[in-house]
């Protein structure tokens, strides 16, 4: 018999053990979980739903309210700015003008970092990602892997 | 929802490997069902349907598994790729070989597919189970065509040591 012949006879064999078993049984409490799951799917309000599943109106709402806070944030910046010698109170200038300051610092300390001790820090990043991911791997083959072959 | 359960929880429970993952699935299949109630009451081909969802977001869940998992679960041993475990694990087919042989030995064949490695038993379950072309199940697992092959005549070896441990074999199959 060739090789092509046995596959054949092994796939054959297979096909019609695997065929002839009999479809399992579900659980007993599957209805009683899908009826109470759709039951509580009922009872939900709309916006507890997917988007696809609110109402037209609420939808429009949503993109309306979404386009006009991304307006706002693209052009509130400036304007506070432009109020800051206007009308803003001390309070809020002297914020803004903490926050310029702050930035001002921020971005002179990162540009006085040479260049090795970014790579260093990232580096180090790297080997405790690398470190903390083999040790996630190391604890599911020895823990979980083995719990659930084991209760196979 | 009765007529189908069995069949839906069966594709669920074979592509998965897990029995609470399959009712979770099966759960989701029913409530689809029940979302395109209109349509699937009077179909005639409601059970395929049925199927068919069930394989898909039991496709989903397997092949989202297994890429979370690649790098643990399939640093397989040598013994693993035997399906070594299993065997250790099996009464011997005198202990089986009773009366009630019919059902148990269903199981055993169930648990015996279930040793395999996953990476050989999900191909064998698609090919032999869902009817599925290699082609497509090369596509499904997003594997090549030749490790789909060798997965699943590997995956045939394996269950067949596995099944003539338990007293399945070639010739007693052709006789029945």
């Amino acid at each position: 018999m060739t090789d092509l012949d046995q596959e054949k006879s092994l796939e054959r064999f297979v096909d019609r053990v695997l065929r002839e078993q009999p479809l399992q049984s579900a659980p007993s409490s599957l209805a009683a979980r899908v009826l109470a799951e759709i039951e509580q799917r009922e009872a939900r309000a709309w916006w507890q739903m997917g988007f696809q599943a609110w109402p037209p109106a609420a939808r429009i709402a949503f993109w309306i309210a979404s386009l006009a806070l991304i307006a706002f944030a693209v052009e509130a910046p400036e304007w506070m700015l432009t109020a800051v010698d206007l009308e803003m109170p001390m309070s809020v200038s002297r914020g803004l003008a903490l926050w310029q300051a702050l930035m001002t610092i921020g971005s002179s300390i990162s540009n006085s970092i040479p260049a090795q001790w970014t790579y260093a820090v990232l580096g180090v990043i790297a080997v405790m990602y690398a470190t903390c991911f083999g040790a996630g791997a190391a604890a599911y083959r020895a823990l979980l892997d083995n719990r659930q072959r084991l209760a196979r | 929802m009765r007529a189908h359960q069995n069949l839906v929880f069966s594709s669920a429970v074979r592509i998965t490997g897990n029995a609470a993952q399959a009712e979770d699935i099966a759960q989701e299949v029913f409530i689809k069902a029940y979302e395109h109630f209109d349509n699937l009451r009077t179909s005639e081909t409601a059970g395929g349907w049925l199927r068919t969802v069930a394989r898909n977001l039991s496709l989903n869940y397997a092949t989202r598994h297994r890429r979370r998992w690649r790098l643990f679960s399939e640093m397989a041993t040598g013994e693993e790729d035997e399906g070594g475990d299993f065997q250790d694990g099996l009464p011997s087919p005198e202990v089986t070989a009773d009366g009630t042989l019919g059902a148990q030995r269903s199981v055993l064949i169930e648990e015996a597919l279930r040793s395999l490695p996953e990476h050989q038993r999900l191909p064998l379950v698609l090919y032999h189970f869902e009817e599925m072309p290699y082609e497509e199940i090369a596509a499904q697992l997003k594997i090549s065509l030749a490790k789909v092959k060798v997965d699943i005549h590997r995956g045939r070896a394996a269950l067949a040591k596995a099944l003539e441990r338990i007293g399945v074999t070639a010739d007693e199959v052709a006789q029945a």
